[in-house]
């Protein structure tokens, strides 16, 4: 008989804390919740979800000044920079669950949409913190799937499904992609944990071609998830076809994990070989500047021009990470919240105008709406120029630090491009501020529906918030800083 | 010469090599007669046969039943090992099973109720 020793890791409960109150959450929705009628149904999971994301922020707030540490045996890396991306997707959570909250075609699925919703976001907290590539893996795969689903949870939409199928179908050869690159690096090095990944490479010990074409395709799986040219085609018809609450979440919380990730990745695992990745990262920022920003000039639906104006926003992202230094962290930090409130606000907004005429949204039934509701048009405006990159707004602030990090880091290039990529952008952006006020439109015969109070609320506050952060930087600055400081010293 | 990407050569032969190795040994190692008919057509005493499938009409609910089924199938895949080595992960094996057993029960309540068991 053989015997064999068992080697247990010690739990750290206070680096997953936030996983197991989304999770157990999330069961006791399935559940419970499950059995009360479908008019109780959607006030009990909206309460339970918004009380787990609430939850969940008060272990990354309270370990928040703590050094870094790792747990679980080093695949988990608890620091500031993973809190602080687990913060943003927290409020992106607690902000769908709100958006939603108006959304009458959701009632007969409330408890799956905010299960589903509370196990993206713990796959995503946990991507968020991980350290090693199977972790990184699995917790890729947790949030894939619950969003597959929730693209799909109207499942009377055919665009909906459209939408999943091709989300599912393209995300799996993204995660494919992910999975044979970390199989080549561990090859390569032996190692699956990002930091001695990097001790394997600085003692030599790597192959170097095997490790090359490993980080090229976990390159290619992160460029798919982060929505980045040329490997964005799912992101228009996932947007446009999903529930608009669920768009607003994935376009806000999806894209702050797979850049934490990414630069995560690149940086604490391959950070001293940045020759290797650092030109490739940028011709991804290139290619989508230029895809994202072109093809959402021809757009006429709203959600689908924003959701190429994601794939546009992809590109400053990614200059951060190719530039990667403590500069560009802090730059992609501030840009991913900023980024993160003007779309879900935006998002929102659209929600309130679909439900107010019970279909897709397109650029034209924005003509003359400043007329009738004046303050979300107002925040509508705010929104449209801080996505465009125009002052006071938190956007042109967002866009100034990427491109200092950018010229500091001796990555110009990547600068220029994303000025001319601006310059584009307002080709687009500035077409729903015009179209708001234009006094030719004759008032419908329609009778308008109220639009809900709650979700009108969530559209001033983030109006309001990416003002205020935009003429006063200083605070949200300063936490980027400390983010940023505790994945690259120095 | 090839340096490091020797490595890579060898990892992409290999990769190609098998799959062409089994494709070209169904071909070789072919031992029924070229001459096909009745029970020869068939795939030998396994497998679903070709020619009859598309008559086949199968009920949604064989399916979801089916995939209920391999989902509380892979319970005891996970359980097996764990009763022949219960001594030597003590209690955090234990711990470790009785969270998936809830995770299931939880999936198990849900189908439940969502009334996927019934059969119609």
């Amino acid at each position: 008989m053989i015997t064999l020793t068992v080697t247990t890791v010690p739990v750290s409960w206070s680096a997953i804390a936030p996983e197991i109150v989304l999770l157990s959450c999330a069961c006791v929705l399935l559940t419970c919740a499950i059995f009360l009628p479908a008019r109780l149904a959607h006030p009990v999971g909206a309460a339970v979800a918004a009380g787990a994301f609430a939850a969940a922020m008060v272990a990354p707030i309270a370990q928040w000044h703590d050094a870094p540490r790792t747990a679980f045996d080093d695949t988990l890396r608890i620091d500031a920079f993973g809190n602080g991306a687990r913060l943003l997707i927290f409020a992106a959570g607690l902000l769908a669950v709100v958006v939603a909250w108006g959304m009458p075609h959701l009632f007969d699925r409330a408890v799956e949409y905010h299960a589903l919703l509370l196990a993206a976001a713990a796959g995503m907290s946990l991507l968020a913190v991980s350290n090693s590539l199977v972790i990184a893996f699995i917790a890729l795969e947790l949030f894939s799937i619950a969003l597959y689903v929730l693209v799909a949870i109207d499942v009377d939409a055919l665009p909906g499904l459209e939408g999943a199928l091709k989300y599912l179908i393209v995300g799996s050869v993204g995660a494919a992609f992910l999975l044979y690159g970390s199989a080549l690096v561990y090859g390569a090095t032996g190692q699956f944990e990002f930091d001695l990944i990097a001790q394997s490479i600085r003692h030599g010990d790597a192959h170097g071609g095997v490790l090359l074409l490993g980080v090229a395709m976990i390159i290619v799986g992160l460029g798919f998830k982060a929505n980045s040219a040329p490997f964005h085609m799912w992101t228009p018809d996932a947007y446009e076809g999903a529930p608009t609450p669920v768009t607003a979440f994935m376009s806000a919380a999806t894209k702050t994990v797979a850049l934490v990730l990414a630069f995560r990745v690149l940086v604490a695992a391959f950070g001293e070989d940045s020759a290797i990745w650092q030109d490739a990262v940028g011709a991804l920022a290139v290619a989508s500047f230029a895809v994202g920003n072109l093809a959402a000039l021809r757009q006429a639906n709203v959600k689908r021009m924003l959701a190429y104006s994601t794939i546009g926003h992809t590109g400053f992202l990614f200059t951060a990470v190719a530039v990667h230094t403590q500069a560009a962290a802090r730059a992609m930090f501030y840009y991913l919240a900023i980024y993160s409130l003007m779309n879900i606000g935006a998002f929102a907004l659209v929600a309130i105008r679909e439900r107010e005429l019970g279909r897709p949204v397109l650029i034209d039934d924005f003509r003359g709406y400043a007329y009738r509701r004046p303050l979300l048009a107002l925040s509508m405006v705010v929104f449209m120029l801080s996505l465009a990159g125009l002052p006071p707004m938190g956007g042109f602030i967002a866009k100034i630090t990427i491109w200092s990090s950018a010229v500091d880091g001796g990555q110009t290039y990547l600068a220029i491009v994303g000025v001319a990529a601006t310059l584009v952008g307002l080709g687009y952006y500035l077409k729903i501020p015009f179209a708001l006020v234009d006094r030719d439109v004759p008032i419908p015969e329609s009778p308008y529906r109220p639009a809900f109070a709650v979700t009108s609320a969530t559209v001033l506050a983030t109006a309001v918030a990416v003002m205020v952060l935009g003429i006063i930087p200083g605070p949200l600055l300063d936490l980027a800083q400390t983010a940023s400081a505790s994945l690259i010293g120095r | 010469m090839l340096g490091d990407w020797a490595a890579v050569l060898v990892f992409a032969v290999i990769a190609m090599a098998i799959p062409l190795s089994l494709l070209f040994a169904t071909f070789a190692l072919d031992t029924r007669s070229k001459r096909r008919a009745g029970d020869k057509r068939i795939p030998f005493e396994s497998g679903v046969s070709a020619n009859e499938f598309h008559a086949h009409r199968f009920t949604i609910s064989y399916y979801l039943t089916a995939m209920l089924f391999i989902v509380f199938d892979i319970e005891i895949v996970f359980l097996y090992p764990l009763a022949l080595r219960m001594h030597a992960l003590g209690m955090f094996g234990f711990a470790e099973m009785a969270v998936f057993i809830v995770l299931l029960a939880v999936a198990y309540v849900y189908v439940w109720r969502k009334g996927a068991l019934e059969w119609r």
